[in-house]
């Protein structure tokens, strides 16, 4: 199972680029695509789900050319979209159903398939009642359901844990990790956290390009002996980022506690931190970062 | 900021978000493609404002004129498709939202959003207006411009009109029964009921200006002008056309008269500004429906589906967590994807018919007059209004994704251009037998084979124009206006427009064979246009 991506580019109307040269291998397994607002995440989500067509380079899945035969794709592929809509007046079993047919799965297969997600996505209860009374995470939740309906071997999710308050947040990332198993599995999101918890493997992608691609523990010892933590008065403060990247500050009875990525001990009293996923991502992707393929 | 600060950004920034879409440049060069088809040449084979065989000449004051009163019903008409999204756009973009929640007054939106409308309308018109002074030099009969008399019946009898229709747009809008397609069929008919008991009862060359064309105060002066040209035309008597009125036989040949236009009077102008101000006076009472963007003034229609349905329960309640269980999954055979028509058709026709219990009564009504009723009331007007009943349904054909913002879903599942498409026009044809069936059963038990192989053609025909429309337009209600024209043509039994086999003219045969090849273009249509809509 291999889903291969070489040299793509997407050049939208007016030459404004949404990706530019972006190469990646990926098999099974649950690849984390984070990156910054804008930095060409679901252009590269819709492109390997065959809604948008790359404007150079090539995707191939197994072998195949996706764009030649985006049919070879979509035989075997779940996808949840970042904005997507339901039929207001369908309940959700019905809309599942819709979509199971238009996956072309069998009738009685269906049944049962949309019995179990319903039961995975915590909807039982509500199977019956009119999408159009759903709220924003339940929708979020039968958009989960609605991608998993094929028993897909590449599951594409596109910031699938918006509008989910934390329980549930928590249930889609086991979920996910349970689904890796034999299947690809790409979760674009800009939450750390989420990525933290799931992915066996992270690719930082910004402006288009893509910036890193190694496993959270490559990534971790990336960031090894950049990260430091000190006390400055709270005044200091804002002058302090203008020099340092930031990655977290706590309030304190004696200041601030800074946490910042540089290569350099910043200050006298800056001890070594151990580095998080967050260090990793800041030190790669933020503006002014090295930018290092790791 | 003012009120009418608030109230010029509120239309301004509307009007720049319709006028730089692609689909209103098209629109403006349709405009222009209109105003070339006002102004036939002479002889030619249709005719448009005339008085029975006679026609001013093409100077500034009849091209104007005449414009402007053709303006006035066309622009009118289809300007109401053009604009009566101002406000749905506003939810389906959830701008709305924002909105709502700025001390803007429901009477700041709904006048703004009605003037936004008329100054779209009234850009319509400006091209109009520009390709009629175009049009008078390229036909060549009076080269001599006159700015007033060109343009003064465009501000002065055009204007008060689109007002009116900018407003009932909105009122439209903001009105929950008159918001969708049953809004735009109501519209089409009593639009056209208004323009023409206000327009033609005054054909008796008496001086009255209050109709809201306009009629009354350019139609006793050309009458005037064609008898002092014309001996032998009887004033008391005129017989007016407006319209396209396309003459069977040969050409019309009409013979020219001068007419140096209107002369305006204090009264006539103040008949105009009253039609202004009372299209103002709609948009403005539109503030009184509107629901300001709340969900909640929805409960009332989701507490009656409550009670139709206990079981079910309305607002977005999420339900309690269930215990933290493991849920397994089954694994499904690598052999699901293959294609299953026959479920992807069930699914498609429950889609299209969820939740309208009431629409069966239609069918049922024509299944019990099929038994009683003589086949010759059967094929008029039973069978064409048959055709009319499921125009709601249809017309969500093809636009369907695009308007839920489902296509995300449904072009990434495998083959959606043979699956899912002739799926949904198949059953869009289901329903045209649905609603028509036992007429058709009639028809062929009487031996109509002619009118029998028309309704069949007519049965594809309609669902095919619904989703080639549907898919190219991504809306609905292109198809409900294009389609109750011609359904109305239909049933005032145009022969060449019987798509039915209503009428019983012995053009069944040729109809039949004309529509079938519009059917397959259609479908074909159709199918191009999805495809493209999946590689973009």
């Amino acid at each position: 199972m291999n889903l291969s991506i070489q040299g793509v580019g997407k050049t939208y109307r007016g030459g404004v680029r949404g990706l530019d040269d972006f190469s990646l291998e990926i098999t099974t397994g649950v690849l984390g695509l984070l990156g910054p607002n804008g930095a060409g995440k679901s252009t590269l989500m819709r492109i390997l789900a065959t809604i948008t067509r790359a404007t150079n380079g090539r995707v191939t899945w197994n072998g195949a050319d996706v764009a030649k035969s985006p049919d070879a794709v979509r035989n075997v592929l779940g996808y949840l979209p970042q904005d997507f809509g339901v039929y207001p007046n369908l309940s959700a079993q019905e809309f599942l159903a819709y979509v199971a047919a238009a996956k072309g799965v069998g009738a009685r297969a269906a049944a049962r398939r949309i019995d179990e997600l319903l039961q995975l996505v915590n909807l039982s209860d509500a199977r019956k009642r009119p999408l159009g009374g759903f709220s924003g995470g339940m929708r979020q939740r039968v958009g989960i359901a609605q991608a998993l309906l094929n028993d897909p071997q590449l599951l594409i999710v596109d910031e699938p844990t918006a509008g989910l308050d934390p329980e549930e947040r928590v249930r889609f990332r086991n979920l996910l990790s349970e689904l890796s198993g034999e299947r690809i599995v790409i979760l674009s999101t800009h939450i750390v956290s989420d990525v933290e918890a799931t992915a066996t493997r992270i690719a930082l992608i910004a402006r288009g390009k893509l910036v890193a691609s190694a496993a959270p523990e490559e990534l971790l010892r990336s960031v090894e002996g950049k990260v430091w933590e000190w006390v400055v008065p709270s005044a200091e403060l804002p002058a302090l980022k203008q020099l340092h990247r930031i990655s977290g500050t706590l309030r304190r009875s004696d200041g601030v506690r800074v946490r910042a990525v540089a290569a350099e001990r910043p200050a006298p009293a800056a001890q070594p931190a151990t580095p998080t996923l967050e260090d990793a991502y800041l030190l790669h992707v933020a503006p002014g970062a090295d930018g290092a393929v790791v | 900021m003012t009120a009418l600060h608030r109230l010029h950004h509120l239309a301004r920034a509307d009007f720049l978000e319709r006028v730089r879409r692609y689909a209103f440049l098209v629109t403006m060069i349709a405009c222009v493609c209109l105003a070339y088809a006002f102004v036939p040449p002479n002889p030619s084979k249709y005719a448009t404002l005339k008085i029975e065989s006679y026609r001013g000449v093409y100077n500034s004051a009849w091209i104007g004129t005449s414009l402007a009163l053709l303006c006035g019903t066309f622009v009118s008409m289809i300007g109401f498709f053009v604009v009566k999204n101002a406000v749905d756009r506003d939810r389906q973009t959830r701008v709305g939202q924002i909105i709502a929640a700025t001390p803007t007054s429901k009477l700041q939106y709904t006048v703004g959003k009605t003037l936004s409308n008329f100054a779209v309308l009234a850009a319509m018109t400006l091209a109009v207006a520009v390709a009629a002074g175009a049009m008078q030099i390229l036909r060549a009969e009076d080269r001599a411009i006159d700015v007033i008399q060109l343009f003064a019946p465009f501000i002065l009898l055009t204007m008060p009109v689109l007002m009116m229709t900018a407003a009932i747009a909105v009122l439209f809008e903001t009105i929950p029964g008159l918001r969708g397609g049953f809004g735009n069929v109501l519209f089409v008919f009593g639009w056209s009921g208004l323009l023409s008991t206000g327009a033609f009862a005054r054909m008796d060359a008496t001086t009255v200006h209050n109709d809201i064309l306009g009629v009354g105060i350019a139609w006793p002066g050309m009458v005037e002008a064609a008898a002092r040209a014309f001996p032998t035309f009887d004033p008391a008597h005129p017989a007016m056309s407006m319209g396209i009125n396309v003459k069977g036989d040969g050409m019309w040949v009409l013979e020219t008269f001068r007419w140096d236009g209107i002369r305006w009077t204090g009264g006539m102008l103040g008949w105009r500004a009253l039609w202004l101000v009372a299209g103002l006076a709609i948009g403005a009472a539109a503030a009184i429906p509107f629901d300001r963007f709340d969900p909640a003034r929805a409960v009332g229609r989701v507490r009656r589906r409550r009670r139709r349905d206990p079981g079910s329960a309305a607002v977005a309640v999420a339900p309690a967590p269930a215990p933290a269980g493991h849920v397994h999954l089954t694994p499904l055979a690598r052999a699901q994807g293959a294609a299953r028509p026959g479920a992807m058709i069930v699914a498609e026709w429950k889609l299209m018919t969820r939740g309208l219990r009431w629409w069966y009564a239609g069918p049922i009504a024509v299944a019990v007059m099929s038994i009683f009723m003589p086949l010759e009331n059967l094929r008029h007007p039973v069978l064409p209004l048959a055709f009319l009943w499921p125009v709601l349904l249809w017309s969500r054909l093809g636009s369907r994704e695009r308007r839920h913002d489902t296509e995300p879903i449904f072009f990434s599942s495998p083959h959606p251009l043979a699956r899912q498409l002739p799926a949904a026009w198949i059953a869009g044809i289901g329903l045209s037998i649905l609603a028509t069936a036992p007429i058709a059963l009639r028809l062929a038990l009487a031996g109509e084979a002619g009118a029998l192989m028309l309704w069949a053609v007519g049965a594809a025909f309609v669902p095919s124009l619904a989703l080639a429309l549907g898919i190219w337009t991504g809306s609905s209600k292109f198809f409900e206006a294009l389609y109750t024209f011609l359904w109305y043509a239909a049933i005032q039994k145009v022969p060449a427009f019987d798509f039915t086999g209503a009428l019983d003219a012995g053009v069944e045969g040729d109809n039949a064979a004309t529509f079938a090849a519009i059917t397959v273009v259609l479908f074909a249509l159709a199918l191009f246009g999805r495809r493209t809509r999946l590689r973009t």
